[in-house]
C-alpha cells in the first residue's frame, strides 16, 4: 500500500512591502513599535493591482518544479486553496493547469477555506494517493486577502499580507518494518455560527439578493470573538489529534500552527506548554497570509533546521468558517 | 484572584493609573481601550480563571464589577 508524503514545498511572496512606518502614517493613533508589539508583525507583502492568487500560485509552483523534485508532467492531481480566485467561474485550478502546462489528464479544482485549509488540503492529497486516485497531488494555497480589506480598518490591514505555497504530496511504498503513516491522523471542526465573524460580504450574490443597490462590505473580523474561539477549539483540537494518535506532547518535535498573529500564537503556545523551541513563528516578515502560513512555516523551519528530517510535526489550522482542523506529519 | 486585583489586571491592560478602574467602570468608555485591549482582557480572563469569554460577553457586561461576577461564575461553572 502507498503512503502519502509531502515530498517539497515551495512558497513565493509578491514583492510590494506594507511596513508598520507606513500604516502609521494613516494612522496616527499608533506607533510601528506597538504593532509588533501585539501582532509580532513588522511588514506585509501585498500584490498589485494586477496580480492575483493565480500568478502567486503558478510562481510558487514554478520555483517547486525549478527545484527538479518532480517534473509537470507528473502532476495528476491540482487542489488549489484560496477564496480569493481570479474568478466566480471556471476554477482557477483550471487556469493554473494551462499555466503550467501540466497534462490534461489531470484532475484539478479549488476548493474554498481559509486558515484552516492546508491542513484539509493534505486529508484530500493523501486520500487521493492512499485510494490509488493519484500519485503526485499538487497542493497550492494561495490568497491575496488584501485585495479584500477596507484601507481603512487597521485590525486586518495590520495582519493580513499576501502570497502561496506549492506542496508536492507524493506515494511511496510503506516500507515493512516502519509503517507508519507519514501523514495523519487527522481531526476535523466546523461551526458555521462563527460566519459572521469573519466575512467577506462584497460581490457575493447574498448580498446583491438582499441589498441590491449596495456593494457590499470589505472584510469584516471581530477579532475577539475569534480569539476566544481559537482559545477554545485549539487546545481542544490538539488533546483529541493526541488522543486519536496515541501520542503525548512529548512525542511530537514541532508544532507548527497557523500563522493568524503572535499575540494569539503566543497565548496558545503558553495555554498548551509548548517550549518556544518546538513552536515555529513565520510572520515578521510577511504577516498572517491565511492557509499559505503553514506551508511556508514548514518550508522556513526546514531550511533554518528548526525542523530535520524524522521529526514528528504537528499542524493546526484554523480560522474563517468557523472551520478548523489538525494533523500530524512525519517529516522528510 | 480577588476583585481588587482584577481591577488592577484591567488597568495594567489600559496602560492606566492604579484606582482608575472600578466596580462601576465601564470597559468600552475606558480611555486606551480598542480591539487591542479586548483581546488582552480575553486574555488574561483565559490565563488567571481558565475561562474563554466572546467579545460580545464582555461587551455584554454593563460594568467592570458585573464582569468580574461573570468571570467568578463561569470559573465554578467550569
Amino acid at each position: 500500500m502507498k503512503r502519502a508524503f509531502i515530498r517539497a514545498i515551495e512558497y513565493y511572496l509578491p514583492d510590494s512591502t506594507l511596513t508598520n512606518e507606513q500604516l502609521v502614517e494613516r494612522f496616527l493613533d499608533w506607533s510601528p513599535e506597538k504593532i509588533v508589539d501585539k501582532t509580532g508583525i513588522r511588514s506585509r507583502r501585498v500584490v498589485s493591482q494586477s496580480e492575483l492568487a493565480s500568478d502567486l500560485a503558478v510562481a510558487a509552483a514554478e520555483r517547486l518544479f525549478q527545484g527538479g523534485v518532480c517534473d509537470t508532467a507528473g502532476i495528476d492531481f491540482i487542489l488549489l486553496c484560496t477564496q480569493s480566485p481570479d474568478y466566480a467561474l471556471p476554477s482557477t485550478s483550471c487556469l493554473i493547469q494551462e499555466r503550467l502546462g501540466i497534462p490534461t489528464s489531470t484532475g484539478a479544482y479549488d476548493f474554498n477555506l481559509g486558515c484552516s485549509g492546508f491542513v484539509y488540503g493534505l486529508s484530500t492529497a493523501k486520500g487521493l494517493i492512499e485510494s490509488g486516485q493519484a500519485e503526485n497531488v499538487l497542493l497550492l494555497t494561495s490568497e491575496t486577502y488584501t485585495k479584500h480589506l477596507d484601507e481603512n480598518d487597521i485590525s486586518v490591514r495590520a495582519v493580513f499580507g499576501d502570497g502561496a505555497a506549492a506542496t508536492l504530496v507524493s506515494g511511496r511504498e510503506a516500507d515493512s518494518s516502519a509503517d507508519e503513516q507519514r501523514i495523519g491522523p487527522f481531526v476535523f471542526g466546523t461551526d458555521g455560527r462563527g460566519a459572521p465573524r469573519l466575512i467577506l460580504r462584497e460581490g457575493s450574490l447574498r448580498e446583491k439578493a438582499e441589498h441590491p443597490d449596495q456593494p457590499g462590505a470589505k472584510l469584516h473580523m471581530n477579532g475577539p470573538d475569534i480569539f476566544a474561539f481559537t482559545l477554545k477549539q485549539v487546545p481542544a483540537s490538539v488533546n483529541a489529534l493526541l488522543a486519536k494518535s496515541g501520542k503525548t506532547m512529548d512525542d511530537i518535535d514541532l508544532f507548527v500552527l497557523h500563522q493568524a498573529n503572535k499575540f494569539m500564537l503566543e497565548h496558545l503556545r503558553k495555554k498548551l506548554k509548548i517550549p518556544e523551541e518546538k513552536f515555529v513563528y513565520a510572520l515578521e516578515d510577511c504577516g498572517n497570509t491565511v492557509s499559505p502560513t503553514i506551508p511556508i512555516a514548514l518550508s522556513r523551519a526546514a531550511t533554518d533546521g528548526q525542523m530535520r528530517s524524522g521529526d514528528l510535526v504537528m499542524l493546526v489550522g484554523f480560522g474563517v468558517g468557523y472551520s478548523w482542523a489538525a494533523t500530524l506529519v512525519r517529516w522528510g | 484572584m480577588d476583585q481588587a486585583e482584577f481591577f488592577g489586571k484591567i488597568e495594567e491592560i489600559l496602560d492606566s493609573d492604579p484606582g482608575t478602574v472600578s466596580g462601576t467602570s465601564v470597559v468600552q468608555d475606558q480611555q486606551g481601550w480598542d480591539s487591542v485591549a479586548a483581546l488582552s482582557l480575553i486574555a488574561m480572563i483565559d490565563e488567571s480563571y481558565g475561562v474563554s469569554l466572546e467579545g460580545t460577553e464582555i461587551f455584554g457586561c454593563p460594568t467592570v464589577g458585573e464582569l468580574f461576577a461573570l468571570v467568578q461564575d463561569r470559573a465554578k461553572a467550569a
